[in-house]
């Protein structure tokens, strides 16, 4: 048991110093690479088609369950004039950078795998490398770049949409109209949680990126090593993810404390 | 000499596949490495284009030895050679123009003359220009590996590295890749080196051929040295393994 234990611990630090490396390598390329720009405006706008629908859907209802929620525990301290700044507090500090990179993982995450793994066993990887082309600078670099600016796209879309959605259900179901949901936004949501939010975002997506990427890229063993590569994808970025959760919230808390107790900004 | 191994080792998990093999490959030869399968024959080709390194020894190719370069210097090296995948390894998000010619892109040409050398390539694996909009997944498997070799072909190189290059094919389109790589090989001058399990080709176009058993060479020699060796291994190995063309051959 204890060697089991070990086992998986070292397991686990080893593939966490694989990623990271994986992630610094392809962003070194990305740096000393300048004519990159076309590949990654076309990941841009791949991930973005394939993603936009899902998070419109998802940002809609997730708006729409959370007033629900904030509506019945406000209405019993008769405080729903706090509905609209708790509800989009929520969305954009938490909500939202995480709904978003767990779709993200789901659909593009688990995309890169599968592609980047099947390219790896069918020798095109090998081939391009053959051809005098890196293959990070290739595939890697542009789909990476590609998810984490996507995710930040994403998250502003999907919040536009979770906060409407909010606002009208608000509107029909809870009884409070728009510009009583609307004045106390400004009051829950400042610069420092919406910044805090697309931080947030940005390490998700990074994670997703990385993940998905080394596991199809380092895929072996043909359609079950695709296959065992995207499963661990999908599986292990939902696990990183809620472990960078912890340690963002708690890294970003501490900083928030800071920042007010040395200039005594909010 | 053009390639040569020098006490070449390498093992996977633990298990040997090149076993301290040296042998050297002759500019403009037809060069065929035959075995079983999981001898190592794919792992010595990988070798001399650097896609994978030795435990021990050399790899040399034109004086320049493989295993010590960088990256940069690789990829330098790599130009004077086109490998042709066992999987034709055509990237499907592009056409077959763009696979032709992906490993030119970079080089400030203009879209009419990626299309014209595109073209050029083709036609030297027989194939007509039709195909050049299409996927690969919207042409047969054969032109598929007709393509790879179009594409190998690009930067024009000296080496041609060919990975059982008619597997998964019929018997017709296999002859007809064969006569390509005698063709290629002889009007274009390039030393080719085809690893195979194909005994019935490899005597029919090969200069020389190496036999790989357990990571060691139990043959080296030229069609006919092969076909009269009095070896008992190697007699009992080529009875065994290819049993059905060697007796066609005989």
């Amino acid at each position: 048991m204890i060697t089991y234990v070990k086992n998986t611990g070292f397991d686990f630090l080893h593939e966490i110093g694989a990623i990271t490396s994986f992630f610094i390598q392809a962003m070194r390329t990305f740096r000393k690479t300048k004519d990159n720009y076309d590949l990654i405006t076309t990941q841009i706008s791949l991930v973005l088609t394939r993603s936009y629908t899902t998070v419109m859907i998802a940002g809609i209802f997730v708006g729409a369950i959370l007033v629900l929620q904030f509506d019945l525990m406000l209405r019993s301290y008769d405080a729903q004039i706090f509905l609209g700044g708790l509800n989009t507090s929520a969305l954009v500090r938490e909500i939202g950078p995480l709904l978003i990179s767990f779709l993200l993982a789901g659909k593009i995450g688990a995309y890169s795998a599968a592609e980047l793994g099947t390219m790896r066993v069918t020798e095109q990887i090998d081939a391009i490398e053959c051809l005098g082309t890196n293959p990070i600078q290739y595939l890697i670099v542009p789909r990476m770049v590609a998810i984490m600016i996507s995710s930040l796209i994403l998250l502003m879309f999907g919040l536009v949409i979770s906060i409407f959605s909010a606002m009208l259900i608000a509107q029909v179901f809870c009884g409070v109209n728009f510009l009583r949901f609307a004045s106390s936004i400004p009051r829950f949501t400042g610069l420092w949680t919406i910044s805090s939010g697309f931080i947030k975002s940005l390490v998700y997506s990074t994670i997703v990126a990385s993940v998905a990427c080394y596991k199809g890229y380092t895929a072996t063993g043909g359609a079950r090593g695709v296959g065992k590569a995207v499963t661990q994808a999908s599986v292990y970025v939902c696990f990183y993810i809620v472990i960078a959760n912890f340690l963002t919230s708690y890294f970003l808390d501490f900083i928030y404390e800071m920042g007010r107790l040395i200039f005594g900004i909010y | 000499m053009s390639i040569c191994f020098d006490k070449v080792s390498k093992s996977f998990g633990g298990k040997k596949v090149l076993d301290q093999i040296s042998f050297e490959i002759n500019k403009g030869e037809i060069f065929f490495i035959i075995g079983k399968s999981g001898v190592g024959k794919s792992v010595t080709l990988k070798h001399i284009i650097g896609l994978l390194k030795p435990e021990q020894g050399n790899i040399f190719l034109d004086e320049c030895c493989v295993n010590e370069l960088n990256s940069e210097e690789l990829t330098i090296l790599r130009q004077k050679c086109g490998m042709v995948f066992q999987h034709p390894a055509l990237l499907d998000f592009l056409n077959i123009k763009d696979n032709v010619c992906f490993g030119i892109r970079n080089q400030q040409l203009t879209a009419e003359e990626l299309k014209k050398s595109a073209c050029a390539k083709l036609a030297l694996v027989h194939l007509n220009e039709k195909i050049l909009n299409q996927y690969p997944h919207e042409v047969s498997f054969g032109m598929q590996k007709r393509v790879s070799i179009a594409r190998a072909l690009t930067l024009n190189p000296q080496y041609l590295l060919f990975d059982e290059p008619t597997t998964s094919l019929d018997p017709i389109s296999k002859n007809a890749i064969n006569d390509l790589i005698l063709e290629l090989s002889r009007s274009l001058n390039v030393t080719s080196v085809v690893v195979s399990h194909d005994i019935d080709c490899a005597l029919k176009i090969a200069d020389r051929i190496l036999v790989l058993e357990d990571g060691k060479i139990l043959a080296l020699g030229t069609t006919t040295e092969i076909k009269n060796s009095k070896n008992p291994f190697l007699i009992e190995f080529l009875s065994e393994t290819f049993i059905n063309s060697w007796d066609q051959v005989s």
